[in-house]
């Protein structure tokens, strides 16, 4: 489980990096917010990442992400979620 | 720092927002004259931003109705009717409003937002999953987080992509599925038949919001699911009084089982006061209107086909399809506040959307077009669009629109 999380960080990482303009490399505790994703564009990553993964992440717990780390936390609890059921 | 500092960026947006001249989210009207027109500063306006379809405000009967009620019944109900009881017009709406829809049910709410959090919250909860299309309306992203339900958005209008997220929920719980006939930002319509295809498919439950439809599309009026042939798969239809028929307030209808139980759960519904009588006369008699009278119908869409017509010849980024509502896209929020500015000036009221309400962070000016309108009127609407786009390079002036 290990490894597929790094896979995961640095796949989810490359998906946010796509969408903010002009930067080389997403730090995990970046704030989403503060990378100038407004909430279409934030809508839009979470879509993107559903779709690599087959998860949804569903809307209540939006809250729970803050920063690129907790997304990937998210992912991962969902990920391992999907593997045990 | 003071309570409200966490809105400081907001407030420095609104200020570069009101530079160019008049502002958007404050606009004061001196009087409004018909459903077309109003003054605003002094000055005459045609308004075309209004989601007024049927043209019915001052329409004689509905006024009439609602002045008798008035007299008859006093200015309001002054609470709920769980607690202060229905008055004889809130059931005669709601019958009407089922024989309308051919359905065994109805509830009439005090607005249509109200009508999507009372629906919503209500008929799902924890366990249940909703499904709803990503570019909704804000009563029903506000409507499922009072349910508490698993909450999934789809791509807009995208029945491929709603599949796939249906696919990908756990097993357990009932699903529903919520979209809307008309979007009221960009005018375009869900793709119903494939949805409802799709909803029988995986034994969800489908609501439509039919706020933007009810009475414009559909032989009877009966909105995108009587358009699409597949009213029967449609289990619940929410809609509101505030635009088609001129009021205020909004409903459900449905055949569900126990529909009537919704009364004793729905908060939206059970802790604030029902329509005042005087409301519920005048959309009765616009309800009537709509339905006796297929030709206002007739003259919306004819008016929307002209407008549309006319703006793709001069060359406007628009939507592909007619729509009453008809929205211009523009490269910048600038540009648009501009446009928006110029068009006041030119004695033309339509409204301004920007993101975040906007999809994918378009700016639009978006027009609502009614049967009131005459063709005069919305000639004078693409002479004024096609002239300021000129002067602000939107488009080049090659051709003149042809209207009609
Ligand atoms: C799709 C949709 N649903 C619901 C509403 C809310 O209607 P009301 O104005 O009756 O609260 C609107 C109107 O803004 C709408 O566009």
């Amino acid at each position: 489980m290990a490894y597929e999380a790094n896979h995961v960080a640095v796949r989810i990482k490359g998906l946010v990096a796509e969408r903010v303009p002009r930067i080389d490399a997403v730090a995990g505790d970046a704030r989403i917010r503060d990378l100038g994703l407004d909430s279409v564009a934030v809508m839009d990553l979470v879509m993107a990442v559903e779709d690599q993964y087959e998860v949804i992440v569903p809307l209540e717990r939006l809250a729970e992400i803050e920063t690129v780390d907790d997304l990937i936390r998210v992912v991962c609890g969902l990920i391992q979620g999907r593997v045990v059921s | 720092m003071s309570l409200l500092s966490h809105l400081s960026p907001l407030r420095d947006a609104y200020h570069r927002l009101t530079q160019a001249g008049g502002d958007p989210f404050d606009v004061n009207f001196d009087a409004i004259l018909s459903p077309t027109e109003g003054v605003l500063n002094g000055s005459r306006m045609l308004l075309l931003g209004t989601n007024n379809y049927l043209g019915l405000t001052f329409d004689p009967a509905c006024v009439a109705s609602a002045a008798q009620a008035l007299q008859m019944q006093g200015t309001g109900t002054t609470g709920s009717r769980i607690a202060n009881g229905t008055y004889g017009g809130h059931r005669a709406l709601e019958e009407q409003l089922a024989r309308f829809y051919g359905r065994r049910s109805a509830m009439v709410f005090t607005t249509g937002y109200q009508a999507n959090l009372g629906m919503l919250s209500s008929l799902v909860g924890p366990g249940d999953h909703i499904v709803i299309d990503a570019d909704s309306h804000a009563s029903i992203y506000d409507g499922v987080k009072l349910s508490r339900a698993t909450v999934t958005r789809f791509r807009h209008n995208d029945p491929k992509d709603l599949s796939c997220r249906l696919g990908r929920l756990p097993a357990g719980g009932n699903t529903l599925i919520v979209v809307e006939g008309v979007y009221s930002m960009l005018g375009d319509s869900a793709p119903l038949a494939e949805i409802a295809a799709i909803k029988r498919e995986f034994g969800a439950y489908l609501l439509v919001d039919e706020a933007h439809s009810m009475g414009v599309l559909g032989k009877n009026g009966r909105g995108l699911a009587e358009a699409a042939g597949v009213e029967a798969e449609v289990d619940f239809i929410v809609g509101t009084f505030s635009k088609s028929l001129g009021a205020i307030g909004g409903f459900c209808v449905s055949d569900q089982q126990d529909f009537e139980l919704l009364r004793l759960v729905s908060r939206p519904y059970m802790f604030t006061a029902s329509l005042p009588p005087s409301i519920i006369a005048s959309v009765s008699a616009a309800l009537d209107r709509l339905q006796q009278e297929p030709a206002l119908r007739r003259r919306l869409s004819d008016n929307a086909r002209r407008l549309h017509t006319a703006l793709v010849a001069a060359g406007f980024v628009i939507s592909p399809k007619p729509s009453p509502i008809i929205s211009i896209q523009l490269a910048s929020p600038e540009l648009a506040i501009a446009f928006w500015n110029r068009l006041i000036d030119a004695g033309i009221y339509i409204n301004l959307a920007l993101p975040p309400a906007t999809p994918r962070g378009i700016a639009l000016l978006r027009s609502s077009v009614s049967a009131a309108h005459s063709e005069e009127q919305l000639d004078r609407v693409v002479d004024a669009m096609v002239a300021i786009a000129g002067e602000l390079g939107v488009i080049t002036p090659r051709r003149r629109a042809v209207s009609g």
